[in-house]
């Protein structure tokens, strides 16, 4: 898995409390993978961390074969690695089509803007529509896609999304599932952390679960999808 | 009815360098959120610097835009990187007392340097004025709101179509998630503390062709920029535009039909009046 991304080790300190102790985990490219938890497990720190926002304190990540833990956040979507917040956190008082521009600022001297705008605004057609709208009157889902359309701007290899269905509604939650297999289609990984346990693991490959700032457990999509414990924590009934 | 018009138009021939003036400040405070008190530095900055390269080599005010433009930009970048940045995660008096204290210094080296008196730019246009119909108008007056309204275009240019332009309005907006679209937002800082100070340093630069230069320029002028970002809002260019127009008419309004000595009442009112309001808007 040389040209996907190793995380080893990884410690993150939050106000002197350690927020991740010593997680390690691996997305090949092109893989759907999903982490897993309680509410303060961690796993945006995962992310934060994986993005260069949060320092890690101890530990090491690699991004296709190169080490990435200390670069910044400027240079991680510059390797390849784009993060789709929780929350969209889309600029309200742009348009769609500026918030989209923005995206590819990490790669705004490389070639190709135009055809990857294109290519974005076939993939998700509805950010056709509101392309001279404020990304602050766009309704809750629309904005979610926007947020993932800003990041794909950076042409990156690998998505990481915070939640891309809290809070939407089950019609929305639908497309914003097609939109991440369509993105895997393209050839982009995922590392996916989502409260909508079941709709992870049916597009996962794999999944870890977090717990408490440690990995407890891996294994594939549906093997946790089945494992009683799994179904026992997050879904609140042993399996069937 | 011919006086009311000469001074209206004058009114808002002012007003367009009010609102030049004041934009500085609702940029580094829409981006950094930090009030900049030194703005009334980088204002007094800008006519001692015209002031002096006019009496020492005769250089055009308007031609020494070139000088006071880029050395703004220069000189606010250097500020935020040595000074602001330090205390980016203090609280916001903090950023306050230091950037009075970047006035103070400022203000004092002034005195020291050039002394207190006041002293004047006169250029050959200076007292110039243009009939037009019943209205007469101030030359110095109308070029000065001219290269405002000129600068006003480059700076919406800049904010809507540059990548520069996008990340400060971005970061502005959303400083985490500017950050994850990789923008270097500490960079977007400096530059926007720049592009600030760039603007007060040349709007001070096109008012000393018609307000006397002294080291309380800033202080006078600081003031009115706080009542035409806080009435514009902060970062809105149109806002701020009719803001500062409406203040430039109110001002000579009452300067002409109440008293000169009341001008400078009015954008205390106005200010005081503005802030009553946001604050009613704000608990409504």
């Amino acid at each position: 898995m040389k040209d996907g991304l190793q995380v080893s080790g990884l410690e993150v300190r939050r106000g002197g409390a350690r927020a991740l102790r010593g997680i390690s985990l691996a997305v090949g490219s092109r893989e759907v993978v999903a982490l897993l938890g309680a509410n303060g497990a961690g796993k945006t720190t995962t992310l934060r961390a994986i993005s260069g926002l949060s320092p890690a304190w101890r530990g090491e990540i690699h991004f296709a074969g190169r080490e990435i833990t200390r670069i910044g956040p400027a240079a991680v979507v510059g390797a390849g690695i784009a993060h789709v917040p929780e929350g969209s956190r889309v600029w309200p008082e742009m348009t769609v089509m500026e918030n989209l521009r923005l995206g590819a600022w990490a790669v705004r001297r490389k070639s190709g803007l135009t055809r990857r705008l294109d290519e974005i605004l076939t993939l998700l057609p509805r950010l056709a529509e509101r392309a001279g709208q404020l990304a602050g009157t766009l309704s809750g889902g629309e904005r979610q896609m926007a947020a993932i359309g800003r990041a794909l701007m950076a042409a990156p290899r690998m998505l990481l999304m915070d939640e891309p269905s809290l809070g939407l509604s089950p019609r929305v939650v639908d497309t914003v599932f097609d939109t991440i297999r369509a993105i895997r289609g393209e050839g982009v990984a995922v590392l996916l952390v989502e409260q909508n346990v079941v709709r992870a693991l049916e597009i996962a490959e794999r999944g870890y679960v977090l717990e408490g700032g440690r990995i407890v457990r891996e294994g594939g999509g549906r093997e946790l999808l089945e494992d009683p414990e799994v179904r026992q924590a997050y879904l609140g009934r042993a399996a069937g | 009815m011919t006086d009311f018009l000469s001074v209206l138009v004058s009114g808002v021939l002012v007003g367009t360098v009010y609102a030049y003036m004041a934009y500085g400040l609702g940029l580094i405070y829409g981006v950094l959120r930090v009030v900049n008190l030194a703005h009334g530095a980088f204002l007094t900055l800008g006519v001692y610097v015209t002031w002096w390269l006019h009496f020492t080599f005769g250089i055009d005010p308007l031609v020494s835009l070139l000088v006071t433009a880029p050395l703004g930009f220069g000189l606010g970048a250097a500020v935020e990187r040595t000074l602001v940045f330090r205390l980016r995660d203090s609280p916001p008096v903090t950023t306050l007392l230091l950037l009075f204290g970047v006035w103070l210094i400022v203000r004092n080296v002034l005195y020291l340097v050039f002394g207190g008196t006041d002293r004047s730019l006169l250029t050959s246009y200076s007292l110039e004025s243009l009939a037009l119909g019943p209205v007469t108008l101030s030359i110095p007056r109308i070029v000065v709101s001219a290269f405002s309204l000129l600068g006003f275009v480059a700076l919406a240019f800049v904010l809507k179509r540059t990548w520069a332009g996008l990340a400060l309005r971005a970061v502005a907006q959303d400083r985490g998630a500017a950050a994850l679209s990789g923008i270097p937002v500490d960079r977007v800082w400096a530059t926007a503390f720049g592009i600030g100070s760039a603007l007060a340093m040349s709007a001070g630069t096109l008012m000393s062709l018609f307000y006397s230069v002294t080291p309380e320029f800033g202080a006078r002028f600081l003031l009115k920029s706080f009542c035409v970002v806080v009435l514009g809002g902060l970062t809105n260019i149109g806002g701020i535009l009719v803001a500062g127009i409406g203040l430039g008419v109110a001002e000579d309004l009452t300067a002409f039909y109440i008293h000169t000595g009341f001008r400078d009442v009015v954008s205390f009112l106005v200010l005081v009046a503005a802030l009553v309001m946001r604050r009613v808007d704000a608990e409504g």
